[in-house]
């Protein structure tokens, strides 16, 4: 009857083993995947980028800038688009940046697409509704 | 004699045991903050803080930027100054010679930057935008 009992403990022992190296896989696995895993910053950056053109675009008094056009969008608001970003400015018709993204929208998370209304007043203080569409196309 | 014998016996294993599930968790621990604090996701973190921070920013601004962790984990011989580079609207943390993360930026200023021995920070300098006359 002693015997058995010392047979039975070292079974358990094993089994104690078995369940510590599991938990430690667990935990290791845990911590790999989540440090692993890169910072997304691009919504903050779309937002960003929104909120600059909306300078751009809005004179001090919060009236429309109707200077500006897609020929002279880049230079006036000091900007500097690549690959990664795409913009739309509506109804100003100001497309700037890699169209082909505009394309991944709502298809996954390869591209971050924040779309933003703005109201402002046009010369004659009537109401424009712009609507901003701006795309980071940068892997996370 | 016997039972005093088993008693010492029950008392020593329990503590071996004890102990080594303490190594265990420390070991565990130790490995956890590692990960956390290690080069590569600091030379992210700050890449992306450091673009974003630019991105927002306007020129005659000036950024102080408290990089003392990063400077921690940096390699001895590697020089601070080479720590944050910007060129081309790319922001390049390194912290090791072969390591580093890059991130790019899209606000079209001139971005001067330097390592304040005094003060042990980061400064970064918005001076005015790309193109135009001061």
């Amino acid at each position: 009857m002693n015997n058995w009992n010392k047979r039975g403990e070292k079974y358990l022992s094993v089994y104690w083993f078995a369940i510590l190296v599991i938990v430690a896989v667990g935990i290791s696995a845990m911590v790999i995947i989540f440090y692993g895993k890169p910072y997304d910053v691009r919504e903050i950056e779309a937002g960003i980028l929104i909120n600059k053109i909306v300078d751009c675009l809005s004179n001090a008094d919060g009236t429309l800038n109707a200077e500006i056009n897609n020929e002279n969008f880049l230079n006036k608001c000091h900007l500097v688009l690549g690959d990664e970003y795409y913009l739309e400015i509506d109804p100003f018709g100001i497309k700037q940046g890699n169209f082909n993204l505009k394309d991944y929208c709502g298809k996954g998370e390869s591209v971050v697409c924040v779309k933003r209304n703005v109201y402002l007043l046009d010369e004659e203080n009537r109401e424009v509704i712009i609507k901003i569409l701006s795309v980071v196309g940068k892997d996370a | 004699m016997r039972k005093r014998f088993k008693k010492a016996n029950i008392l020593t294993e329990n503590v071996i045991f004890i102990i080594l599930n303490l190594v265990f968790l420390s070991i565990l621990l130790l490995f956890v903050f590692s990960k956390a604090g290690g080069a590569a996701v600091l030379e992210e973190k700050y890449a992306k803080q450091i673009a974003l921070i630019i991105d927002s920013a306007k020129p005659e601004m000036k950024i102080v930027l408290d990089m003392e962790d990063a400077l921690g984990k940096r390699d001895k011989n590697w020089d601070v100054k080479n720590i944050v580079t910007i060129d081309n609207n790319i922001v390049t943390v390194k912290l090791r010679e072969k390591g580093g993360y890059s991130y790019s930026f899209f606000n079209n200023v001139e971005v001067i930057d330097y390592f304040d021995k005094e003060g042990g920070k980061y400064v970064f300098t918005i001076k005015k935008y790309c193109g135009e006359n001061e």
